[in-house]
């Protein structure tokens, strides 16, 4: 069977390869059609648990994405399905791990880095035009005549873990002959050695030659430097010879310039002296010519005089005139600058108005925003309030639990032990009855025929023996403790009943006595070793009220009487009535409440008890029932002295 | 006086347990019975003790107080006859797992059969 599926196979590929001469078929179904063989021809070790052959292809090519999925999708290898993973690159192996991995022509490159990641995992690496020949698997390669061929580097299959069919061969393949390649590469290696030895040789050469040119470079740079040195010695000497005619030439240039001087100077003297002389004939000149002018000039001025009296009347009338104008223009000024002053201000109120209304609209804007904040508030406000007023009641109906709490562990004591002195009495008393038995059966065996001196003789025996005596006078006494015990227990059940009785809707009368002492009895197990009760009762009337709220308070109170008390002392009940109201006072010698406490003692949530002990509304609730009720609660304390809590209560209610 | 018998010292605050209790065991036991710690103290010095019993919940000095005194004064009475009685709610359950490691717990009210069993067990077949 699996001989047919090779020739089929083999066929199929012949067929391609036939196809692919006469140049009906592309170089990739061909890469496909190898790859898929190579598939079939190998023999994995872990190949039978395999459910498929996993091919990863490192490839970007389309072409042959479409060729390897095509197959894979029609094909199957030893009836196994073949699934293809694409993969343009390849960084790490994921698991399960696949069992052929393909790279292509371009990913060529990556052949040692995908060595090093299957280790000796046994997976087949096929590659496409790889020169590495060493460490190839199976490489695909085109020939000379544009022939695609393959070959088969046997060692590194092997070293994998894979057998390859030989047969594969005929498929277009040749076995790389690794010992060849071994000593070919060894001969480059040795070729190279040489190359590198000559190379290194002329090197050396190289090196001497250099360091003699270097050592040359050097004696000539120092010649340079003493060359350059003179040089600068002869430039500076130059520079000095140069200063020097510099000096002398500057000083001729001035004696040069002294001497024009002088001569211009000569030359200005001569002509300044010329030039007076010509002064003086013109001054001679002109002051004739200024004679003939003053005469001409006082006739002009006589008849200027009288012009000017004449214009200085019209003048004196204009002044007049002027100064008229220059009053209307003050005046006219003044207007004007009232009026620009009046401008002004308008101009002022006008924009100080914008301003304002600006400032208005701005402070509307301000208070409404505001006004919303307060709405927002508001409502988170009563939100809180709402949750609050949960929250409260929770916490009222938990405090209620944890009061529940307090008396269940108290009735449980309190009930255990008279229930234990019902159950150890019975047992006695059956033990005795066990002993009794004995001397009654005697007793019931008697018959006429009974030898009176044996009888006593028995008798006189077992009352030995079952301890008679003991018996007679333990037997009451037994009788007495389970009647106690039985006692006690239906007093408890009592109290509690009378305690937690539920509340109707209308007040009921109440002996108020009735509900002190179950509190009392209830908490007895709190303070029966530490602490003593003293009641002085007075004759009360039935108060109308709710029973077991009030029952509630006295537990809180006389309980926090109990905790105030730390080590021995005494709690006092003092009770007493006029016509309309009654007062429950109770006392305690405990530690008692600091000043800047006792304000806040009736407030929810007030407590100086440590987490889990209470949560401070013991006395919050105690107040608010005593109100409900019309009446008063008051608190008196002196630290380290004892706390007294006064209740009034209105024998009738109003309502 | 029936020498062979062991002696049992038992402590509790409550007169009619001690009563009851030795109206119960007292035919296979010598009952020495106090109510406190003290009287227990008192008693041990006078008397030889097998078995010594309290109760946890007493005035003055708790039941395990009174062991530990004991323990000290008596170190040749070994732990297992040293038992604590009392009802077991949350205090004592809590102290069963800090301090009975050290002594026997039983739970109020007895059993019988159970006190019995405990009592033959502590003080053993010497």
């Amino acid at each position: 069977m699996r001989n047919r599926n090779k020739h089929i196979a083999l066929f199929i590929l012949l067929i391609v390869l036939v196809m692919a001469s006469f140049g009906q078929v592309n170089r990739t179904k061909m890469v496909g059609a190898y790859v898929y063989n190579f598939s079939r021809y190998t023999t994995w070790p872990n190949e039978p648990k395999l459910d498929s052959f996993r091919i990863v292809l490192v490839s970007s090519d389309k072409g042959l994405v479409e060729e390897f999925n095509a197959f894979s999708k029609n094909l199957k290898a030893k009836g196994k399905a073949i699934s293809i993973n694409v993969r343009p690159t390849i960084s790490m192996l994921k698991k399960p791990h696949p069992n052929l991995i393909f790279i292509d022509n371009l990913n060529s490159g990556l052949l040692p880095q995908v060595l090093k990641l299957i280790g000796d995992e046994p997976i087949l690496v096929v590659t496409e035009n790889s020169a590495d020949k060493q460490h190839v698997m199976i490489n695909l390669y085109d020939s000379p005549k544009q022939e695609l061929l393959f070959e088969v580097n046997k060692a590194n299959t092997l070293n994998q873990n894979l057998k390859i069919d030989p047969e594969i061969l005929l498929l277009g393949g040749t076995e790389i002959d690794v010992a060849g390649l071994f000593r070919t590469s060894q001969k480059e290696m040795e070729q190279l050695q040489i190359r590198f030895r000559v190379m290194n040789d002329s090197l050396d050469e190289l090196n001497g030659t250099i360091t003699k040119s270097l050592l040359q470079i050097e004696k000539q740079q120092a010649e340079m430097k003493r060359q350059e040195n003179q040089l600068t010695e002869q430039g500076q000497e130059l520079v000095t010879g140069k200063m020097e005619i510099e000096k002398q030439k500057s000083q001729v240039a001035s004696q040069y310039y002294e001497l024009i001087r002088q001569k211009e100077q000569m030359n200005e003297q001569s002509e300044a002296i010329k030039k007076q002389l010509i002064n003086l004939t013109e001054q001679q000149k002109f002051i004739d010519h200024q004679q003939i002018e003053i005469k001409n000039s006082k006739a002009i001025l006589d008849s200027l005089v009288s012009e000017i009296s004449s214009k200085n009347l019209v003048l004196n009338e204009q002044t007049l005139i002027i100064d008229r104008q220059k009053q209307i223009l003050i005046l006219a000024v003044i207007a004007g600058i009232l009026a620009l002053i009046v401008l002004i201000s308008i101009v002022n109120g006008y924009r100080s108005k914008i301003k304002k209304n600006r400032l208005l609209t701005k402070q509307k804007d301000e208070i409404e925003v505001i006004n919303k904040k307060l709405v927002s508030t508001n409502k988170s406000l009563y939100q809180t309030l709402g949750q609050l007023k949960e929250t409260q009641s929770q916490l009222v109906s938990s405090e209620k639990m944890a009061s529940l709490g307090v008396l269940t562990a108290g009735i449980a004591h309190e009930i255990n032990n008279p229930v234990n002195f019902v159950f150890t009495g019975v047992n006695s008393l059956r033990n005795d009855y066990n002993d009794l038995e004995i001397l009654l059966k005697e007793i019931q065996g008697i018959s006429t025929d009974t030898d009176a001196n044996v009888l006593k003789n028995n008798i006189v025996e077992l009352r030995k023996k079952i301890e008679l005596d003991e018996i007679i006078e333990i037997i009451p006494q037994t009788i007495d403790d389970i009647h106690i015990g039985a006692e006690r227990a239906a007093d408890i059940i009592r109290g509690l009943r009378n305690f937690s009785r539920i509340d109707k809707d209308s007040k009921q009368l109440t002996d108020i006595h009735e509900g002190i002492d179950s509190s009392l009895l209830l908490l007895r197990n709190k303070f029966k070793n530490h602490i003593r009760i003293d009641k002085h009762y007075s004759q009360l009337p039935k108060i109308e009220c709710f029973p077991g709220k009030l029952n509630q308070v006295f537990m809180n109170i006389i309980s926090n009487s109990i905790d105030a008390i730390e080590k021995e002392g005494v709690i006092t009940i003092t009770t007493q009535a006029d016509d309309e109201r009654i007062t429950i006072k109770i006392e305690d010698n405990g530690k008692g409440i600091s000043p800047e406490n006792l304000t806040k003692i009736f407030d929810p949530f007030f407590t100086t008890k440590s987490v889990g002990k209470g949560v401070g509304l013991g006395l919050s609730i105690t107040f608010g029932i005593v109100q409900e009720h019309g009446g008063t609660i008051d608190v008196k304390s002196v630290e380290n002295d004892g706390t007294i809590f006064t209740i009034s209560l209105p024998c009738k209610q109003n309502n | 006086m029936d020498t062979n018998k062991k002696t049992i010292l038992y402590i509790d605050d409550e007169e009619i347990n001690l009563r009851l209790f030795k109206a119960t065991f007292r035919r296979e036991y010598e009952i020495l019975t106090a109510d406190t710690a003290q009287e227990g103290m008192e008693l041990l010095s006078g008397h030889k003790v097998d078995l010594v019993i309290t109760d946890q919940r007493m005035p003055e000095v708790t039941g395990v107080e009174f062991l530990k005194m004991v323990q000290e004064e008596y170190p040749d009475i070994p732990p297992g006859r040293l038992i604590i009685s009392g009802y077991s709610d949350p205090d004592d359950i809590e102290l069963a797992f800090k301090e009975y490691q050290l002594f026997r717990f039983i739970a109020k009210p007895w059993k019988e059969d159970e006190l019995s069993e405990i009592i033959k067990q502590a003080i053993g077949n010497e």
